[in-house]
């Protein structure tokens, strides 16, 4: 070889090694999966108390509508109540676009001092390392926690350091026609526990020819999620990615597999109606109205607009009814869904601070009341059930509590804390493509969970690698 | 600086010649100068650019890091099964869009090109789908395959079902449909502008000698037209492999992938997955892709003229 | 055989073969009519869905012919759909590609087939170069370059990275060595400079070429798809081929209108087609036949 070569073998082999080392170790310096600092200067309490006059800040958030006017109408009583803190709203079009929109501030600088998250996006935003823990706040103020409830907490909290407060939450439920349950011999009060009930509730249904199905589902991942976690399964290794970061998924685990063929055998012996997989398609509840099924699953949240369509006389009066989601078992817990409110750091002192203040105040049991009988949302704290205009909504609707005891009930671990993953919206794809080959193709759900998990795999791992595992 | 001694005519005269070559020069630099920077800024640039980020492991987030990754990631990135099976798609696709929109370009040449009364007419329409973009394309047909009103959905039969679009079966060979429809206005063009260069007299030759429409066919035009035929499969593919616009409107790179094509993963990488560096190797294998078939064409090219000559 | 019988054979046979040619005419028309309603009809029905009302398009058996023609559609795509300015956005982005696009391919094939200047060579094969980079590949990246300039969400953004090609070069250029040589002579010694020479000879003379590349630019440019969606955002600046894609999303209440604004989209081409078939060919088809 002339010495050209040996000299271009080397710089060549010299790259190598130089790659090489820069592949990924277990231990950062970075700080591991948790980057646990907590410094509770950091929530500028004190320059907010040093300001002269009120400090400006503004809150993106994603509600709509009828949601947004109430937090119009809250940020308003706010902003009167006191003359050191003054929050502007900017409505984002939806938590997909409020993300983006966010990623690209990282860059631009073009940033909110509180910003309402959805809850798929935790892992990525500790990895952003972009905002300040609320832990540092609570540490800063000694805030109280005691009345918030523990899953709705624990969700946001990750290696012992609490990230972001949860605030407009909720979680699928199951809503049924009450008139069709009492048509085809079923009583009214007692909806389905279990998957297996359902099974039977939906056979007795179809079978009285009160309904085509008993159920009507969507192809919507985060069902199954709740579905999973409501039986005790795990999402993703490591604990759900709470012990550890998350590099491999559990779909092919005994309980996933058990719902995805349940799944399966109720669409293709016919008791079930498969929607399909368009995220704004509203089939499901349609169904409802129109005689497909007597039942669907479907976030709390719904409830109103839910309640408006159907009893508005152009469906013919429909009593629906609600109940827990339905478990392999029965019983077992949900994790929360929904909004979260997060400290971004590039904001100055004072202003983390002003946002703090405010994020209390759309915490407090006032306005978790007040969210709540707006919006259909689960109050995040117990003593939010205490207060007045809740207790008279619930007293007169009582299927408006259903998404709140169902967090409040079952077990607190892994499962029901909920899942951190990195690039959940991969893994969320692939259990929508594993549950699309099970009910379209007529896949094996075992076979479609296993190639599902394939994917996933790649997917968490390619994020784990890219940020610095 | 010559060793002999010109008069001093000679050497003012050259000296006006340099000069004016050393105008003619800026000259020349000023006319090229605009494209050149577009090119430098906007093709050479990102190139190199381009082979630069594949080493780099991309972070999810700006302000992070971005982490050295040799040819790991150049490596990873295409032995990837999604890297495989976009590959697979959009091979399946130019195989599917390329030869039929070709022969369905030249079955309508071949009528038009006959005298027949109001062949103008079928002329026009032959070639009326040039005016349409692939986005009009795309929503025409999308708008023609919805399932609860769309007319193509009632011709299939397929009414009350999910679109073809949402089945993994079907979803890739619709989208080739929409494409080869597109492209017939084109491929018609192209044809009848190759057909054009066969001479007549050749044809009636092989008429009087007994040739049917088939034989003519097979012996006269298709040898005549060869070049062009090459030169449309060429490009087609060429273009086919860059197909985007169609992707993003009737499918998403769904569903379950089957429509990924490379510049729709291209799309997906940067704006939905930030990663940039995977990005950046999937525009080097576009690129080698269209090298290699740029290259073919080259020589083909070469090959015809030295055979004509 | 006799004379007679002879005569009506041949009579027979004559007839024969007309109605041999006339079946085989007609089996030609039929083919060219099936391949007319192939490839025209999703156009015919476009046009004529925009026409119909929603109530109408949904009919089943459907609804073949407008009876009572809604031109109502057109005006909303106009209006609530703003395909009026996305069609302004459109012509403007296009024409000052085109013209940008012309200009520097008639500098740069002057350059290129008159003048001697060092690096000549290389330079142009840069130029072809640029062919072989397709803009898929580029997009990502010049995006990057074009919101580090600022230029994200303008019409600078849209224009700028296209004013120049490398075909257009190779084609002016073309079309400029295919001028006879006495003529630039002649030229030269009349004492005309460049300019001059330029403008009234080779230009002129190469005009069938320079319309074919305007032409096959003004297509290229108009309907332009991944780079306007990456680059733009804001209702202002939107063009008409990602206005269709905003279209595409409505309801189906509402789907007479998309139809609407797909032909609206798509009127400016068709009316250059009838116009300027003849360039759009010749830009089409320059090194396909002749190489």
């Amino acid at each position: 070889m002339s010495a050209r070569g040996r000299l271009l073998g080397g710089l060549l082999a010299a790259a190598l090694v130089a790659g090489s080392l820069g592949a990924c170790s277990p231990d950062d310096a970075e700080g591991g999966t948790f980057d646990a600092t907590v410094d509770p200067a950091d929530c500028g309490l004190d320059a907010l108390a040093a300001a002269t006059g009120p400090v400006e800040i503004t809150f993106w958030h994603t509600m709509a509508r009828s949601n947004a006017e109430w937090l119009e109408a809250a940020t308003d009583e706010f902003n009167r109540s006191q003359d050191r803190v003054h929050v502007a709203l900017a409505q984002q079009p939806n938590y997909q676009d409020a993300f983006t929109k966010y990623k690209a501030g990282l860059q631009s600088g073009d940033l909110p001092d509180l910003v309402q998250m959805e809850e798929t996006v935790v892992q990525q935003m500790i990895d952003s390392r972009s905002t300040i823990p609320v832990q540092a706040c609570i540490d800063a103020e000694d805030y109280d926690l005691e009345p918030f409830l523990p899953r709705a907490l624990a969700y946001y909290e990750a290696g012992g350091v609490q990230r972001a407060m949860p605030w407009s939450i909720s979680n699928p439920i199951l809503f049924y026609d009450r008139g069709a349950f009492e048509r085809a011999g079923l009583d009214p009060d007692r909806p389905p526990q279990t998957l297996e009930e359902v099974r039977e509730y939906s056979e007795q249904l179809v079978d009285a020819g009160v309904v085509e199905h008993g159920i009507s589902l969507k192809i919507a991942p985060y069902i199954y999620e709740f579905l999973l976690a409501k039986s005790g399964g795990e999402y993703v290794n490591h604990g759900n990615g709470r012990r550890a970061r998350a590099d491999e998924v559990n779909f092919d685990s005994d309980t996933s597999v058990a719902i995805l063929r349940w799944w399966d055998e109720m669409v293709s012996d016919g008791l079930a109606l498969n929607t399909g997989a368009d995220p704004n398609n509203i089939d499901h509840l349609l169904a409802l109205a129109n005689g497909g099924a007597a039942m669907t699953i479907e976030a709390s949240g719904a409830i109103g607009p839910v309640e408006a369509v159907l009893s508005s006389g152009d469906f013919g009066a429909l009593a629906f009814g609600t109940g827990p989601l339905p478990s392999l078992e029965g019983g077992g817990g949900v994790p929360v869904g929904d909004g979260a409110l997060w400290l971004p750091k590039a904001s100055s002192k004072a202003k983390r601070a002003a946002a703090w203040t405010f994020a209390t105040f759309l915490t407090s049991a006032e306005q978790q009341a007040g969210l709540a009988v707006a919006g259909g949302y689960v109050p995040a704290r117990t003593d939010a059930t205490e207060v007045p205009e809740l207790v008279a909504q619930w007293e007169a609707k009582p299927f408006y509590r259903t998404a709140y005891d169902q967090l409040v009930a079952g077990p607190v671990d892994d499962a029901t804390v909920g899942s951190l993953i990195g690039d959940y919206q991969a893994v969320r794809n692939s259990i929508r493509d594993a549950l699309i080959r099970t009910l379209r193709n007529g896949d094996d759900p075992a076979d479609a969970a296993r190639d599902a998990k394939a994917e996933a795999d790649i997917a968490v791992q390619e994020y784990n690698d890219r940020v610095g595992a | 600086m010559t060793a002999i001694d010109l008069p001093p005519e000679r050497v003012a005269a050259r000296r006006r010649n340099r000069a004016r070559k050393r105008r003619e020069a800026l000259l020349a630099y000023l006319l090229i100068s605009p494209a050149l920077v577009v090119f430098a800024v906007f093709v050479f640039y990102p190139f190199a650019k381009n082979i630069w980020l594949g080493l780099y492991r991309t972070p999810p987030f700006p302000g992070l890091p971005k982490r050295y990754a040799a040819y790991d990631q150049y490596a990873r990135v295409l032995t990837s099964p999604e890297f495989r099976g976009s590959l697979r798609t959009t091979f399946l696709f130019v195989a599917m869009t390329v030869p039929t929109g070709l022969l369905l370009g030249l079955l309508m040449a071949v009528l038009a090109h006959q005298k027949l009364r109001g062949i103008a007419i079928y002329r026009t329409i032959f070639s009326s789908t040039v005016a349409t973009s692939i986005a009009v394309a795309s929503v025409i047909f999308f708008t023609l395959l919805n399932p609860q009103v769309g007319l193509l959905t009632y011709l299939l039969g397929r009414e009350g079902e999910p679109s073809v679009l949402d089945d993994p079966r079907w979803a890739l060979v619709a989208v080739a449909g929409v494409t080869i429809w597109q492209n017939l206005g084109l491929s018609f063009i192209l044809m009848s502008a190759g057909l054009q260069g066969v001479p007549d007299d050749l044809l009636e030759a092989a008429e009087i000698d007994g040739a049917g429409a088939w034989g003519r066919f097979r012996h006269v035009v298709v040898p005549l037209l060869s070049p062009t035929i090459f030169f449309a499969t060429i490009v087609g593919s060429i273009l086919a492999f860059q197909a985007f616009g169609q992707i993003d409107l009737l499918t998403q790179g769904g569903p379950l992938r089957k429509t990924n094509v490379i510049v729709y993963a291209m799309y997906d990488a940067v704006f939905r997955q930030n990663n940039e560096g995977k990005a950046a190797v999937l525009s080097v294998a576009l690129f080698a892709i269209t090298l290699v078939l740029t290259l073919i064409q080259l020589r083909l090219l070469e090959r015809r003229v030295t055979y004509e000559r | 055989m006799s004379a007679e019988a002879a005569a009506l054979d041949v009579d027979r046979i004559r007839r024969r073969n007309r109605r041999r040619r006339r079946a085989a005419v007609a089996a030609r028309y039929v083919l060219l009519t099936v391949l007319a309603v192939i490839v025209f009809f999703p156009i015919y029905v476009t046009i004529v869905n925009s026409l119909l009302t929603p109530g109408q398009i949904a009919r089943r058996p459907p609804t073949l012919f407008p009876t009572h023609p809604e031109w109502s559609s057109y005006s909303k795509a106009w209006t609530q759909g703003n395909l009026g300015r996305y069609l302004l956005n459109s012509f403007i982005v296009t024409t000052v590609i085109v013209v940008g696009q012309v200009v520097t391919s008639i500098a740069a094939g002057y350059a290129f087939a008159f003048l001697e200047f060092p690096f000549r060579r290389t330079i142009f094969v840069l130029f072809l170069a640029t062919m072989m980079v397709p803009f898929e590949v580029t997009f990502f990246t010049n995006q990057a370059t074009v919101v580090a300039l600022g230029w994200y969400d303008t019409y600078l953004a849209l224009t700028v990275p296209f004013l120049a090609t490398g075909f257009g070069a190779f084609l002016v250029r073309q079309a400029f060595l295919a001028i006879p040589p006495p003529l630039r002579d002649a030229a030269e010694l009349d004492g005309a400079g460049h300019w001059r020479f330029a403008t009234k000879v080779a230009v002129p003379l190469a005009r069938p070429s320079i319309a074919a590349l305007a032409v096959f630019s003004f297509f290229g440019a108009f309907n332009q798809y991944l780079w306007p969606l990456i680059v733009t955002k804001d209702e202002r600046l939107r063009t008409v081929q990602i206005g269709l894609r905003y279209l595409r999303g409505t309801q189906i209440d509402q789907i007479n209108v998309t139809f609407a604004g797909t032909v609206l989209a798509a009127l400016p081409l068709f009316v250059l087609l009838l116009l300027f078939q003849k360039h759009l060919v010749r830009g089409l088809t320059a090194g396909a036949v002749k190489g």
